[in-house]
């Protein structure tokens, strides 16, 4: 009558003899169960172990992916940036991983620009020189793949970002004495399908004066460069397919919002994050969803971060006479989730977030705080830091030579 | 816990011994919930693939976790507003984990036999308590320290960690070819 629960056992004796036996073999169902609970990097020994685990890896990758986007830490000595090093930061396990340096046949031989290029696959490193442009094409440099002459306008401190299968180069302070057609604001995009410089459309008119990567937030998506102004919120983008600018559009400052900045969001929208004080003086860190295409706010939604963090994260801005100065905010993420810091003190850590997936309630589903690693919070030791972020494939990780 | 007038129900391990146990208790079996439900069943229940040692391990996570939940419940019924409720609950939230994390502190014969058992069973709560703990154990092992651990009969061939790690490189392609895919899309 329970015959259901026997699983096809033939007698008491088999299952003790099943339970004596030294060998430990999970059936198909608990070692997946067991592989799940198993942080990313460890996926990599556990799919070489036998058929079963290798079996239980992908079945579990395919049941439950790991989508939420890894922090990507840049830790490098300003006066010598060819010595950095990488550390990346797990969200599902909580816990960072410190990259060493990976050999590989083509990483550029000059100096590798310490800042991460926004990418809609991922922010990554790259090193863009007069004569040479080079981008990685995993999260930690191990395969440096897309290997291009520069781009004609010679600039400083320019937009850089990949978008789809284009690469756009925008604005930037001018060194070198311009050409007529040269502006300060000009744009060119490089097609990876032809390997070629196009000059287009410049930016607005309106960014002039900011066209420098320092005061601009960037975001990538697979369609569109977004290029938001960060003291006044003013946000467009560029479509690389078409080669046009799109609408101009000021968030509402209602919210005494004192800096703002950009990240892709869920679907094809943004999500936009200000610092800013209240009128009882209180800072706070707010989160809204912004259309992609027409860049109105959704739903007149706003969220707020948990003031603990917000705390933790300005823990450096606050004066001697308890109020708050020069917080400067900064956001990188994917349509999963993401990472918001304070751009002037990358040290004092970063607030990780999940977005919801559905489209009901709220736009956040969690928060939590992320302290940067011991050795590199250390303010005594030397060197800065910078953030990016990017989602990490197994793939990724078996390239890592430990 | 409430014990008095509750209906009983006995489960009989593998090795033939009997436990008496409430039946909001056996419950936490859904595997058990639906031979009480569906079956109409007697008053024993036979569990052919669980020894006496693991079915008492488990019998006593699944009591546990009843009368934990029963607290919180009359504790959130009898507090005015929910606010004092919600910070009631903490501690014992935290006395629960606490409880767990002593619960898993067994040889890897017992956690393993406890993960089969919590899978065949249906305890959710169970088979994600025991799997996180075979998990930390297996934390930062290569492959062949695995199969040790796992005492995994070392007789794979090289033919067959070739053709595992040749499998894994096309999975990374397929995943790296997807992911470019949707950066055209």
């Amino acid at each position: 009558m329970y015959s259901f629960l026997s699983m096809g056992v033939q007698s008491t004796k088999d299952v003790e003899i099943y339970y004596q036996s030294r060998c430990f073999d999970l059936c198909s169902d608990a070692l997946e169960a067991v592989v799940s609970k198993m942080p990313t990097i460890d996926l990599i020994p556990a799919s070489k172990v036998s058929r079963e685990w290798y079996l239980a890896v992908h079945s579990s990758l395919r049941r439950y992916p790991r989508h939420l986007p890894w922090l990507l830490l840049c830790h490098y000595h300003p006066r010598n940036s060819l010595n950095f090093s990488i550390h990346a930061f797990d969200p599902l396990s909580h816990s960072w991983l410190s990259i060493p340096d990976q050999p590989s046949s083509n990483k550029p031989a000059n100096q590798v620009t310490t800042r991460f290029l926004s990418g809609s696959s991922g922010d990554r490193l790259h090193t863009l020189s007069m004569s040479k442009m080079v981008i990685s094409e995993d999260p930690f440099g191990t395969r440096w793949g897309l290997d291009s002459e520069a781009p004609k306008v010679w600039r400083q401190d320019s937009v850089l970002a990949e978008v789809g299968r284009w690469v756009v180069v925008a604005g930037g302070g001018c060194l070198v004495p311009l050409y007529d057609g040269e502006e300060v604001r000009s744009v060119e995009v490089y097609d990876k399908a032809t390997a070629t410089w196009q000059l287009t459309e410049p930016m607005p008119v309106q960014f002039d004066g900011s066209t420098s990567a320092t005061w601009l937030s960037v975001a990538a998506s697979n369609e569109k460069l977004y290029v938001m102004e960060r003291k006044t919120g003013l946000v467009t983008w560029f479509d690389p397919d078409c080669k046009k600018w799109g609408p101009m559009c000021r968030l509402p400052s209602c919210h005494n919002v004192s800096e703002w900045a950009v990240t892709v969001g869920p679907g094809k929208r943004l999500l936009v994050v200000g610092v800013g004080t209240t009128i009882q003086s209180k800072l706070n860190v707010r989160i809204w969803e912004v259309d992609g295409e027409n860049l109105q706010v959704v739903n007149n939604k706003c969220e707020e971060m948990p003031t603990e963090m917000v705390k933790r994260l300005f823990l450096s801005n606050v004066g001697d006479d308890d109020t708050w100065h020069g917080c400067a905010v900064e956001v990188c993420g994917t349509e999963r989730g993401g990472y918001v810091y304070n751009a002037s003190e990358m040290r004092n850590g970063a607030v990780f977030y999940e977005l919801e997936h559905d489209e009901k309630g709220k736009i956040v589903m969690r928060w939590e705080w992320v302290p940067v690693p011991e050795r590199v919070g250390d303010s005594s030791m030397a060197g800065k830091i910078e953030f990016g972020c990017s989602k990490v494939g197994l793939g990724d990780l078996s390239n890592l030579i430990f | 816990m409430a014990d008095n007038g509750g209906k009983k129900i006995t489960l009989k391990s593998s090795d033939g011994e009997e436990f008496e146990v409430p039946e909001v208790v056996a419950m936490e079996s859904q595997t058990i919930r639906h031979v009480i439900e569906d079956v109409c069943a007697k008053n024993s229940i036979p569990l052919l693939n669980v020894n006496s040692k693991i079915l008492s391990k488990v019998i006593e996570y699944c009591k546990k976790h009843v009368a934990a939940a029963e607290a919180a419940a009359s504790k959130a019924s009898t507090e005015e507003g929910t606010a004092a409720a919600a910070s009631v609950t903490k501690p014992s939230d935290e006395d629960l984990k606490t409880w767990d994390a002593e619960f898993v502190k067994v040889d890897k014969g017992t956690l393993f036999n406890l993960i089969l058992a919590a899978n065949y069973l249906h305890i959710p709560g169970l088979l994600d308590l025991t799997c996180q703990a075979a998990a930390d154990m297996i934390k930062g092992k290569s492959a062949k320290e695995i199969r040790k651990f796992f005492n995994l009969k070392n007789c794979i061939s090289p033919e067959e960690e070739e053709e595992i790690r040749r499998e894994n490189q096309w999975a990374f392609e397929e995943e790296k070819r997807t992911r470019a895919f949707d950066a055209y899309a």
